[in-house]
């Protein structure tokens, strides 16, 4: 379960164009029961007018020390001033939030599908169920926006690299790549987390495979803990469109499931 | 010297003057997971209408300087399923329970209101002011006409103190709030969220998915304290403060300008424990002040 809690940035660095990392003590947040895809929702600190929490996906946790890695892309105001903080500095989050990503022991082989920023959340996937055979579909915009690739290597059988502009990988967009590694191996299940436009075309190209999928989806949020109703998404589960709550009842939808 | 935060509202004791806003809060779960929900002064429960409703496509929320905008368009599961699955859990927090009320027409109103009427819910709080569905209370609202014929119905079959939640888009929120009074309101709530909208530059598209929403948080404060200050010295009935009450101090300025109780709402969405807060820094602030007894407060403004 979720607590608000003061954590503490422990370190706050730059590791891509744009993309930041920021290893955070969770003070008495519970991440012993961590699931990849759950967020942190922090406020802005020292920054009374920015109203809003910001949701910050969670790459990794280390119980034993108990600390969390933060990856997150300057998206606007709030972002920006998350990439200034120092070393020390407190923040005030709830976390960890969401229904992440879920594997049980039928799936044996799991491709992750990720996006820019979307790739950061997958890592931990890895890392909650070492004994999985993983491959890793990973779209950057070019070489200078690439990271975590070399913890993607060591956790994965397997890893596909595309990029925007071709400086990186194949030119091209991940889903592509991925469509044509489905004919020659199909996985038990896809995890992605990426922009809407990668989600639509994964869709497109896992459908007729046959392959389920769950992907974390992002929106716009407000409370970050249930209570607003803002930050929903639609689903379908064939009774007719539904807005669910990003936040307490995502972010992780079925693919297949979830208006997008 | 310790303070006595209660105040009477329609003939019933609340604990202090702070409640939940309506829409801010759910139905109060949430954030019972995160705080006690028994030390506010009351809760106003999300709006509910007979039907379900999906509520409006998203985004729902921006964010604007010191404000927020938001377009949730009165998600709710219908006031059957709440009944049925919702009310026993409300039931167990012990604090004033508000039951808001919405709908597209005064049957709509008043079917609600027959299902909640032996429950153990306090108070109605009717929402004529929603800016975000059409046909969704803000024409009651801004019609004085509709507003009295809403109220009179309402309160023709309820059981219990009948709160009326005013817009401030109503061209004269004053001739309003004496049309819902005379029909019987026996307290006004005010204001809901301002109509407003929130555009990306960038894209050339409106922020939320309804294009537009209702402006909440601090920086409609100074627009709800005109209006309360207003209405409060216009009627008898009392006046419920809301506006983008985020410390003790801003409680203080509402209820000096005539409010009886506060609802604190956006706060409650930026910090969970915010309605606590407030509660114990509006405490520490009658202190200050050598206020025994947080009901002096009220219109005790000095002009």
């Amino acid at each position: 379960m979720f607590k608000k809690v003061v954590a503490t940035v422990k370190e706050n660095s730059k590791i891509a164009a744009g993309i930041y990392k920021m290893i955070i003590a969770c003070g008495d947040a519970d991440i012993r029961h961590f699931v990849p895809g759950q967020f942190a929702d922090i406020a802005v600190p020292g920054h009374a007018e920015l109203l809003l929490r910001r949701p910050i996906s969670i790459s990794a946790v280390n119980p034993d020390n108990n600390t969390a890695a933060l990856i997150y892309q300057i998206q606007g105001k709030g972002t920006d001033i998350f990439s200034r903080l120092t070393p020390q500095t407190k923040i005030d989050a709830i976390m960890p939030v969401g229904r992440g990503f879920y594997l049980t022991a039928r799936e044996k082989t799991v491709f992750l599908v990720g996006g820019g920023v979307g790739i950061a959340p997958l890592l931990s996937v890895t890392q909650k169920w070492p004994s999985k055979t993983y491959e890793a579909f990973l779209g950057y915009k070019g070489r200078d926006y690439a990271y975590c690739l070399d913890d993607f290597e060591n956790a994965c059988g397997k890893v596909i690299v595309t990029s925007d502009d071709g400086t990186l990988g194949e030119k091209g967009f991940v889903t592509d790549a991925l469509g044509r590694r489905l004919i020659e191996a199909k996985p038990d299940i896809v995890l992605a987390c990426g922009p809407v436009p990668m989600l639509r075309a994964l869709k497109d190209i896992l459908s007729p495979f046959g392959v389920p999928a769950q992907v974390s989806m992002e929106q716009r949020m407000c409370c970050g803990f249930g209570a607003c109703a803002t930050c929903v998404c639609g689903v379908d589960h064939g009774e007719g469109l539904e807005y669910k709550k990003v936040c307490i009842e995502g972010p992780v939808f079925d693919l297949f499931e979830v208006v997008l | 010297m310790a303070v006595d935060m209660k105040v009477t509202l329609c003939g019933k004791v609340l604990k202090n003057p702070v409640i939940a806003a309506s829409g801010t809060f759910a139905f109060g779960q949430q954030h019972s997971w995160l705080i006690d929900v028994s030390r506010l002064g009351g809760i106003a429960l999300k709006s509910l209408t007979p039907e379900k409703r999906v509520g409006n496509k998203p985004p729902r929320i921006a964010e604007t300087a010191s404000g927020i905008v938001n377009s949730v368009g009165l998600q709710n599961p219908g006031v059957d399923v709440f009944l049925e699955k919702m009310m026993k859990r409300v039931a167990l927090f012990d604090t004033a329970i508000i039951a808001n009320i919405a709908g597209r027409s005064i049957d709509d109103y008043v079917a609600v209101i027959q299902k909640l009427n032996e429950t153990s819910i306090d108070f109605f709080e009717l929402n004529i002011s929603c800016p975000n569905v059409r046909m969704g209370g803000a024409s009651f609202g801004t019609d004085e006409g509709m507003a009295r014929d809403c109220v009179m119905a309402a309160k023709a079959v309820s059981k219990k103190p009948m709160i009326v939640k005013l817009t401030p888009a109503a061209g004269d929120i004053v001739r309003i709030a004496r049309a819902a009074e005379s029909a019987g309101a026996d307290a006004l709530s005010l204001i809901n969220t301002i109509p407003a909208m929130a555009v990306d530059a960038k894209t050339k598209r409106p922020i939320l998915g309804n294009v537009t929403g209702g402006l909440s948080g601090p920086c409609i404060k100074p627009v709800a304290l005109k209006m309360v200050y207003d209405v409060s010295r216009a009627v008898s009935v009392p006046v419920i403060g809301i506006g983008g009450i985020m410390t003790g101090e801003d409680a203080a300025e509402f209820m000096l300008c005539g409010a009886t109780a506060v609802m604190a709402g956006t706060a409650n969405l930026v910090d969970p424990e915010a309605p606590l807060r407030i509660i114990d820094e509006l405490t520490a602030y009658a202190k200050t002040m050598n206020i025994d007894n947080i009901t002096a407060l009220t219109g005790a403004l000095e002009v």
